[in-house]
């Protein structure tokens, strides 16, 4: 279980690593890969960020294939931090004495699935969007699973707080 | 009902002096008096314990072994859990923890599900690791039979290398409904075998039912249907408990030890696998892969008891029983070693809809059980009555 943890937490970090260089290599010629708008982008500013990435480019290459090589990657990330939210919620779990709390910490581990779910439906439906893009192409918009997906991210760090907080309190 | 002996058994029991072997014999026919179990247990060993137990489940000790050792996925969970509770319980006494304050407490935990259940749920041990002047060592196992801890000794070598302050045991569970066990302790028909037990009638007549009240109706209706081998294998419990406390606290090695029994909650046979509940979403999981159905529903439906009030009887009437034996040991032993040995009733305490599975309950309960447990240790209240603690239903439940 060790080495799970630790495999878990080494993949997301090379990963979260690999997103960082690419987007320090982008922002050094000054651009930028607006990945969380286009994650709730609604079906028109989708399409026009799409447009924009498509029309520039970084020495020949252009900035929609490194939106498109950021989704790919997104899918460890996935892999990642699905895990180290089960790992962060379990291991507050067993520090939690009150039973609401406790509780709520065990439903994030389910919360940390459904997340990382909506995630992959995400990156499916952005990959779809830009691959082949044309202008003319019909653009689907992720933010019906994009806006869920960051409520529920917001309840788990919200849960994460409160115990942390609940153990402080108690504490002094 | 023992259909077939291997033939060093025979040879075992009829090499025995005279009264000892009189004595194994009456427990196995449920026809002991209490004074001779008394006399009994002061002269027993563990290979008379091991004779017992083949004469009970009718099966060699190597096949009894086998059966109930844990394997599998299981183990593998089980020693996960373990580990991290360790290496916490290593952490603090690297720390110099044991020196830092009187009131800091060095455990030693041995015993089944109730004390690690290894995936999703919050369990006894869990809540107990919780208080910062505990540092908890487990040798608990989901799925262990208190027959295996018995056999394995694991717990003489953590007690003389730790020297714990207290020794918590949860154990007999899984020997009464492991491996479809229940079953061969239960008649199909209504019985009188309990009118031949002395001793367990002497259980009921001593039990404190101002604490714990007896609905001697549901008790009555469900002790019917429990056979000999049921109440030898009670007696059983009995003797191992005693044996195995009575041999720590009789060392001298242990001073000021105290040892902490429970005998859980009366369980609901159930084979229902449950609607999703968002807020509960692990219960169809754990229903789904954990055994649920075949600890309890599935054996009493081989013994042709279908009627799930009649199931819920006899399983009352068995954990009011486990429980009275837990106590009246513990007093006994007390009578000669002083607040050494104490028990945490958590009977009525989880409820009939407080269930995570048939065996085990939900982590609110766990909590609270082990909330009880630490006040136990530490002293903080007083116990209920006598020697018990007792856990009682949530207030949302009272």
């Amino acid at each position: 279980m060790k080495n799970l943890h630790f495999i878990l937490w080494a993949l997301l970090i090379i990963v979260f690593a690999v997103l960082a260089g690419q987007n320090f290599y982008i922002t050094h010629h000054h651009e930028s890969l607006p990945i969380f708008s286009l994650e709730t982008a609604s079906a028109n500013e989708g399409k026009a960020i799409l447009d924009t990435l498509a029309k520039k480019n970084i020495e020949g290459v252009s900035l929609l294939h490194f939106a498109q090589v950021n989704t790919w990657l997104d899918f460890f990330f996935i892999i990642g931090y699905v895990g180290a939210i089960i790992m962060i919620s379990y291991s507050l779990m067993q520090k939690e004495k009150q039973p609401f709390i406790n509780n709520f910490l065990r439903f994030d581990i389910l919360l940390a699935l459904i997340i990382g779910l909506l995630d992959v439906v995400e990156n499916i439906i952005l990959l779809n969007d830009m691959h082949d893009y044309k202008i003319d192409k019909q653009y689907i918009s992720s933010m019906h699973v994009s806006d869920p997906k960051w409520i529920l991210v917001i309840i788990v760090l919200v849960s994460w707080l409160v115990s942390l907080l609940n153990r402080a309190f108690k504490r002094s | 009902m023992i259909i077939s002996k291997p033939p060093s058994l025979t040879t075992s029991l009829s090499d025995m002096e005279g009264p000892k072997k009189m004595l194994i014999e009456h427990l196995l026919a449920n026809r002991i008096s209490s004074n001779g179990l008394l006399q009994l247990r002061s002269m027993i060993n563990s290979d008379d314990l091991s004779d017992i137990i083949q004469h009970i489940y009718d099966l060699n000790e190597k096949y009894i072994l086998q059966i109930s050792k844990v394997e599998g996925l299981m183990r593998i969970f089980d020693d996960i859990k373990n580990q991290r509770r360790n290496n916490l319980f290593t952490k603090k006494m690297k720390s110099g923890f044991r020196g830092k304050s009187p009131n800091n407490k060095v455990i030693l935990a041995e015993g089944d599900s109730w004390f690690n259940y290894p995936i999703i749920l919050t369990d006894i041990i869990d809540r107990i690791s919780m208080e910062k002047n505990f540092a908890v060592y487990s040798l608990a196992s989901g799925g262990d039979w208190l027959l295996n801890m018995l056999t394995g000794r694991h717990y003489v070598e953590e007690l003389s290398i730790l020297h714990p302050d207290v020794f918590l045991i949860s154990g007999g569970g899984n020997d009464l409904v492991g491996s479809r066990r229940l079953a061969a302790v239960l008649e199909s028909k209504p019985g009188d075998e309990y009118l031949h037990s002395s001793w367990a009638q002497q259980l009921i007549e001593n039990a404190d039912g101002k604490f714990i009240p007896l609905n001697r109706d549901d008790f009555n209706e469900g002790v019917r249907y429990l056979s000999k081998d049921f109440f030898a294998l009670l007696m059983f419990f009995h003797l191992q408990y005693y044996s195995l406390i009575h041999g720590i606290l009789k060392s001298g090695k242990f001073l000021n030890i105290q040892i902490i029994t429970q005998g859980y909650d009366y369980p609901i046979p159930s084979s229902k696998i449950g609607g999703l509940k968002i807020w509960r979403w692990y219960i169809p999981f754990v229903r789904k892969f954990l055994g649920h159905s075949s600890w309890l529903s599935t054996p009493m439906k081989i013994r042709g008891i279908t009627n799930e009030d009649l199931q819920r009887k006899i399983l009352y009437s068995i954990i009011y029983l486990f429980n009275e034996m837990a106590i009246q040991l513990g007093a006994s032993i007390n009578e000669e070693f002083p607040d050494s040995v104490f028990h945490i009733d958590s009977r009525g305490s989880v409820g009939n809809g407080g269930w995570t599975d048939e065996l085990h309950a939900r982590p609110e309960h766990f909590l609270r059980t082990g909330e009880v447990f630490a006040n136990c240790i530490n002293k903080s209240t007083k116990p209920d009555y006598a020697h018990t603690y007792i856990v009682g239903k949530m207030k949302s439940e009272k």
